[in-house]
């Protein structure tokens, strides 16, 4: 499975952190799907996920546990393709999954993939499902779809490059602090049986693109901008009687494709993120004011100096000699702790974009949506992953609370900006 | 299309309230319910399995085992006028409590504690029994037999949590079997001729450990050193 023809594999950096902090309830999860012109045929869909299984042979893994650490573990059993559910991203049992840390869903005329993060991040999983999908399509239609880009051949051999460990690939010397300030959170009713809510805001792209030119910006900033002014509301409405001096400050946790930085071919995990943010005690921001902090914070690191030194902080602890050396139920401890005081703390919520979706036009006749949605995340009861598909973006946001003030207030503050925005929902 | 009189966002056909405000749509011109199976979201749900099942079930065994005891205890004390016989149902009834009921209680496997739990449940149990008949034997016969299995047991354990190979298991099960009748056989021999002798627990060791070496010689393969990196590589 590796370079070395070995059948199994280490985790990559970044995937580390994954199996230590989940839960019997939570585990770090993200779902991509495609929508089609016709109903999905779940034999051609199996036979296409054989094929492309055989292409991503980082995803054919168990996951297992070793004296020192966990490790991915080629997986023979044939994987487990299913009828789609309401509420998406569940956690994975093995015995369910059959040892696979993803699963396939099919609902009508689409098809989903439900990603545990130990295998790959967002760009990854997008490659995976675009191979599968033209997979399914050539062998349903017989299309020749042009192979290349991030839809794979599926008769190539796998490339090692792409199963390489990014970050150790392109760690440099410099470390950086990961010390920050804790950011405000939503609260709110957890649902009892753990449902998921998914809101999903449809919103033609030349409208915001419009927006988001008049101002100068990139749509995620445009749209990050908006989400910690909606959040500031939310906080000034919930504490009225808080003093100024004691709101805390907003901060989104914006995921960094490091690809774009960095030369290498990895398709597991290689992302870093941001955390732009305000200070809601210095007084009330505009609109303008968030979006010069946010494109100037994004600015400052969005580089890869900087991104390189944060990622080689996570590499340097990886390899620190005691950490290595410790059992692994030791280090299961001590990472849980770190994921509990550094991750999800941190930020008042993810927001992911994963960017335009494209398609080669022989393959974009039989697809019409394409979407993206982060699992929810261990502390904050709301996540936000989007992706734009044929002019259109499909903004989804999921929430464990039965409070849905955070859609309401993004959403409704999109349309006072001039923005239409299309309501879609998982409600029972 | 609808959109909602509050949020001002257009609502997909299938809502029936806006997600955002829970403000029911009320639109005039849409003659008919959507059809379910054009809803955007499949019906069935998925949920993960819930922890107040299993905190349900074991109150219901909880009390359900107190019953014989206590029914006992009762018997014992208007007949006997104290606490003799029904002792030792109350002593079961405790074992059956943590053999049982305790492993299901956890919400993931926990082997070792089990183990140990067990072990030292059944400890106490015998040592009232010693102690409530006035007998000689706990000491010398019962503690080491006790602690014997449960040491069998447990290497079991960590060989089977720790290897995969399957003829590794086999050998380990077999001298661990061998190894176990060999130490309740000194004990026996020790307590009733007071001489630390084996006798019939040769016959036992000598194929046991014979079996045990063609397993390993079985399992030589490359596959062996594999396992072995993969397990401890650092």
């Amino acid at each position: 499975m590796n370079e070395n023809g070995q059948n199994w594999m280490r985790l990559d950096n970044a995937a580390k952190i994954y199996p230590a902090s989940m839960r019997r309830d939570w585990m770090a999860m993200f779902r991509l799907s495609a929508t089609l012109v016709e109903p999905v045929d779940p034999e051609v869909l199996r036979a296409a996920l054989a094929r492309t299984l055989r292409r991503f042979p980082w995803f054919a893994v168990r996951m297992r546990r070793g004296m020192f650490w966990y490790y991915l573990e080629h997986n023979d059993a044939s994987p487990v393709l299913e009828e789609d559910v309401r509420n998406p991203c569940v956690p994975m049992r093995a015995k369910d999954s059959r040892g696979y840390a993803f699963r396939v869903r099919y609902y009508g005329n689409q098809i989903a993939v439900e990603i545990f993060h130990v295998l790959t991040d967002g760009t990854g999983g997008l490659c995976f499902l675009k191979t599968l999908v033209a997979e399914y399509l050539t062998l349903r239609y017989g299309v020749a779809i042009p192979r290349g880009g991030d839809i794979l051949d599926c008769d190539d051999a796998p490339d090692p490059g792409e199963m390489e460990d990014g970050f150790l690939a392109c760690a440099g010397n410099v470390t950086r602090s990961r010390s920050e300030a804790d950011s405000f959170h939503l609260k709110g009713t957890k649902e009892r049986d753990g449902f998921v809510h998914v809101t999903t805001g449809v919103i033609p792209v030349s409208a915001l693109k419009a927006r988001a030119e008049e101002k100068g910006v990139s749509l995620t900033v445009y749209l990050t901008a908006v989400l910690i002014l909606a959040f500031d509301a939310i906080q000034r409405r919930k504490y009225p009687r808080r003093s100024a001096k004691r709101l805390k400050p907003i901060k989104i946790c914006v995921p960094v494709n490091l690809r774009r930085f960095f030369p290498t071919k990895t398709l597991r995990n290689f992302a870093n993120y941001v955390n732009p943010g305000i200070e809601p005690s210095y007084g009330v921001f505009t609109l303008d004011e968030v979006l010069s902090i946010v494109t100037h914070q994004m600015g400052m690191e969005l580089t890869p100096k900087v991104l390189g030194a944060k990622f080689t902080t996570n590499v340097r602890s990886e390899q620190n000699a005691i950490l290595r050396v410790a059992p692994l139920f030791l280090k299961d401890i001590a990472m849980r702790a770190v994921f509990y005081m550094t991750g999800d703390k941190k930020t008042a919520t993810c927001f992911s974009n994963l960017g335009n979706a494209r398609l080669p036009e022989e393959m974009a006749l039989f697809v019409t949506r394409m979407e993206f949605l982060l699992g929810p995340l261990s502390l904050n009861p709301v996540a936000i992953g989007t992706l734009s598909y044929d002019g259109t973006m499909y903004i989804n946001i999921t929430r464990t609370i039965r409070e849905s003030d955070l859609e309401r207030e993004f959403f409704t503050r999109l349309v006072k900006l001039g923005i239409p925005v299309r309501i879609e929902s998982n409600q029972r | 299309m609808s959109y909602c009189v509050n949020c001002g966002v257009e609502l997909d056909k299938t809502l029936r309230r806006c997600p955002l405000c829970g403000t029911e749509v009320i639109n005039p011109n849409r003659k008919s319910e959507p059809d379910p199976a054009t809803r955007p979201y499949p019906t069935k749900v998925e949920l993960l399995e819930r922890r107040a099942t299993r905190r349900f079930f074991l109150l219901m065994a909880t009390l359900m085992l107190l019953i014989p005891p206590i029914v006992c205890l009762i018997c014992d004390v208007l007949s006997t006028g104290g606490l003799s016989w029904s002792a030792y149902v109350i002593g079961a009834t405790a074992m059956a409590y943590v053999y049982v009921l305790i492993p299901f209680a956890l919400e993931k496997p926990h082997p070792w504690l089990c183990l140990a739990l067990d072990c030292g449940i059944t400890i106490l149990f015998l040592y009232g029994i010693a102690a409530h008949s006035a007998g000689s034997w706990f000491l010398p016969l019962a503690l080491p037999i006790v602690l014997s299995v449960s040491a069998t047991v447990g290497a079991v354990l960590l060989l089977f949590r720790k290897c995969r190979a399957r003829f590794v298991r086999l050998a380990g099960v077999l001298t661990a079997a061998a190894l176990l009748c060999v130490l309740i056989d000194l004990t026996l021999n020790l307590y009733l001729q007071r001489t630390p002798v084996i006798s019939w627990s040769l016959f036992v060791l000598a194929p046991c450990l014979i079996l045990a070496l063609v397993a390993l010689v079985l399992n030589r393969r490359a596959r062996f050193k594999e396992e072995m990196r993969r397990r401890f590589f650092i």
